[in-house]
């Protein structure tokens, strides 16, 4: 295993992946700052740029916009109130009023810590599981792949929701969506209308980038420009004290453990794991009315939690091929587009990605670090471009991606049509990261119903026969019974809009 | 649309309350009836396939299902009593945000329609300008300057150097 890492670290120090390492990162924490544009929309558009390179080179670009938004996105919501990401929310609600104390600068050095700290400690529990993992899943038959999709659908369309039942129906929208095209065992073509651009099914980035791009872009046409709560920060004022220090370590650690183990279930991710780390951090507390009011517990907690939970969250997407959120589908759905199957086989067949990847986590948060400490003072400066410049760029950017795909205006006018589908569905309070999950995951979950059933002579029962299958089953009915049970209580504040 | 945000402040009158449940249902109406629409021609596709049998399924097979499930949701969604309140949307917004989406699909839209046929450079230029039109505070040079950056930038980067293969300028209507 060890020479395994190190040659994945040759791989993620060689010249292509350390320059598509640094623009991912710097993209990452460019978009995560911006409050118009989430991680989603922007690797949406920039999966076409991996046709150009190596299929790892791609992933590990991919993959650095994902953390580095997480990073940026804390910045966003330290500065000015506005969380990038929605896995930052809860970083506003002691970040902001230690910019309003001047602690800005302490806020920021502490959160780049406290993301840093999560990001190896998650980092170690994926490489030390995942290849140990994926042994265990070979066991998996259809019926097992059947209901783990099942199940992680349900959950990361469940988790953190206002509107459980519109959540469920765009999971089951986007699996009708997933359909189209010509059916896997007998090339008969569905829902084409006899159009030979949709024999392939809707093309992954027009979809994505149709359904998350477009949708934030148009809501943030008329954004007035944002304006930060801290003009420039000197690195002597980021320098914490022995009590910031003090305070810190122990909601670091808590923050790392809860968000590597909610990460690493399928369909929780991040966002969940930042709330239950402030509660926790809160309930713990010998001062718990310091929250609320720049407590840095309150930041170092939930920014661990977030960023080892990022990394776990790589866990079930490279050894299962089940995504955990939004942002995993699209990874696996690249992964997938360059003809690598992520699942129990990737480790063995597919080293270089695999151990490229994890050490290109390890190369990404140490160019994070940099970026965030000595640079942050060039970041509130690019925070204050106006929108009205970016979002034309933006519109243009995405149009070029989506024509590049197969040099065809047809992908560009789905992105005009998924966009509009986008804006409707988030007029009706419908969240559209479940829809694409569903795209993405509908044609596994057909193709093992399909060979579950044909094995078992087409009798039901076999899902619930089969002890590891009728397990996630089982979650899946607890977790439907949970968002029943909850329709009662009041929305919570915290939504995926930003997802 | 700041307003389609749900409020919940208890201070709004109660007329104004029902009123936002009521829009509340309407949304859910709205919605519900996409749902089984979509649900039941998918159902119709499905059945103009082959089906086949749950062992042996054929391509309508999954289709059918998905769709029936559509259905079962878009009624649930429809007649389930809603617990969220929806402010009505006003009308200046209503007008804002129309203008809004139309800019930005017709911008995205008049890109595809113009690549092929007056390459990048035009399509970048009139992709901006329509993209930009409903800013008022920008003035034309402001929107030149942005379209001539955004389409020799892009050109370099994407033409120049990734290679991909899109002329900058050409002429075939």
């Amino acid at each position: 295993m060890l020479e395994n890492l190190v040659s994945g670290l040759a791989f993620a120090l060689s010249m292509d992946a350390l320059i598509y390492c640094a623009i991912g990162v710097t993209l990452g924490t460019f978009i995560g700052m911006l409050p118009g544009i989430g991680p989603m929309a922007a690797i949406a558009m920039l999966v076409p740029l991996t046709y150009y390179v190596d299929p790892a080179v791609g992933i590990i670009m991919l993959a650095g916009i994902y953390y580095g938004a997480a990073y940026g996105g804390s910045t966003a919501s330290i500065l000015l109130n506005l969380p990038g990401t929605a896995n930052t929310a809860i970083t506003c609600l002691d970040g902001y009023p230690m910019t309003q104390q001047g602690r800005a600068g302490i806020a920021l050095f502490m959160t780049t810590i406290a993301s840093f700290f999560g990001s190896i400690c998650g980092l170690v529990i994926l490489v030390g599981f995942a290849p140990s993992l994926s042994t265990a899943v070979l066991a998996f038959g259809s019926p097992e792949y059947f209901s783990l999709v099942l199940l992680g659908l349900l959950a990361s369309a469940l988790a953190a929701t206002d509107y459980p039942l519109r959540a469920v129906a765009m999971i089951v929208l986007g699996l009708l969506l997933g359909s189209v095209g010509a059916d896997q065992n007998t090339g008969i073509t569905r829902f084409t209308f006899d159009s030979p651009y949709l024999y392939d099914g809707f093309t992954l980035v027009a979809f994505a980038v149709g359904l998350f791009g477009i949708p934030e872009i148009i809501s943030n046409v008329r954004t007035p420009p944002s304006r930060t709560g801290a003009k420039s920060i000197r690195l002597s004022a980021m320098l914490p004290t022995r009590e910031d220090w003090r305070r810190s370590w122990l909601p670091m650690i808590r923050g790392t453990s809860i968000g590597a183990v909610l990460g690493a279930l399928p369909g929780t991710g991040g966002t969940l794991a930042t709330i239950l780390s402030y509660s926790t951090e809160k309930r713990v507390s010998r001062r718990p009315e310091e929250f609320g009011y720049g407590a840095i517990e309150g930041v170092t907690g939930p920014e661990s939690a977030n960023n080892a939970a990022i990394q776990t969250a790589f866990i079930p997407t490279l050894t299962l091929g089940i995504p955990g959120d939004a942002v995993m589908a699209l990874i696996v759905a690249t992964l997938m587009i360059h003809g690598i199957q992520p699942g129990p086989l990737l480790v063995s067949q597919h080293p270089t990605v695999f151990w490229g990847l994890a050490a290109s986590f390890l190369v990404g948060n140490v160019l994070l670090l940099i970026l965030n400490i000595p640079l942050i003072g060039l970041w509130i400066r690019i925070l204050s471009i106006p929108y009205k410049y970016l979002f034309p760029a933006i519109i243009v950017f995405v149009c070029i991606g989506a024509f590049s795909i197969n040099t065809s205006p047809f992908d560009i006018y789905m992105v005009s049509f998924f966009g509009a589908l986008g804006y409707g569905l988030r007029l009706l309070r419908c969240p559209p990261a479940p829809l694409l999950m569903g795209l993405i995951l509908g044609p596994m979950l057909e193709v093992h119903l399909r060979r579950a059933l044909q094995i078992a002579n087409g009798d039901p029962l076999v899902f619930v026969e089969r002890p590891i299958s009728a397990a996630f089953l089982m979650v899946c009915v607890a977790l439907i019974a949970a968002a029943i049970f909850r329709r009662r209580k009041p929305g919570p504040a915290f939504r995926e809009a930003k997802a | 649309m700041k307003s389609t945000v749900s409020r919940n402040s208890p201070d709004e009158g109660e007329e104004e309350a029902r009123g936002a449940t009521n829009f509340a249902r309407m949304e859910n109406a709205i919605l519900g009836l996409f749902l089984g629409l979509v649900g039941a021609g998918a159902i119709a596709e499905g059945l103009s396939l082959p089906v086949g049998s749950a062992m042996r399924m054929g391509p309508g097979y999954f289709p059918i299902l998905i769709g029936g499930v559509l259905v079962v949701l878009g009624l649930a969604i429809t007649l389930l009593p809603t617990r969220h309140v929806a402010a009505a949307w006003e009308r200046a917004d209503l007008a804002r945000g129309a203008v809004d989406v139309l800019a930005v699909i017709l911008a995205v839209t008049s890109f595809g329609f113009l690549v092929e046929r007056l390459g990048l450079i035009a399509s970048i230029v009139v992709a901006v300008f329509i993209s930009t039109a409903p800013i008022p505070a920008m003035s034309l040079l402001e929107r030149f300057v942005l379209a001539i950056c955004l389409a020799v930038g892009s050109y370099l980067i994407f033409v120049y150097a990734l290679g991909v293969s899109m002329p900058g300028f050409t002429f075939n209507w």
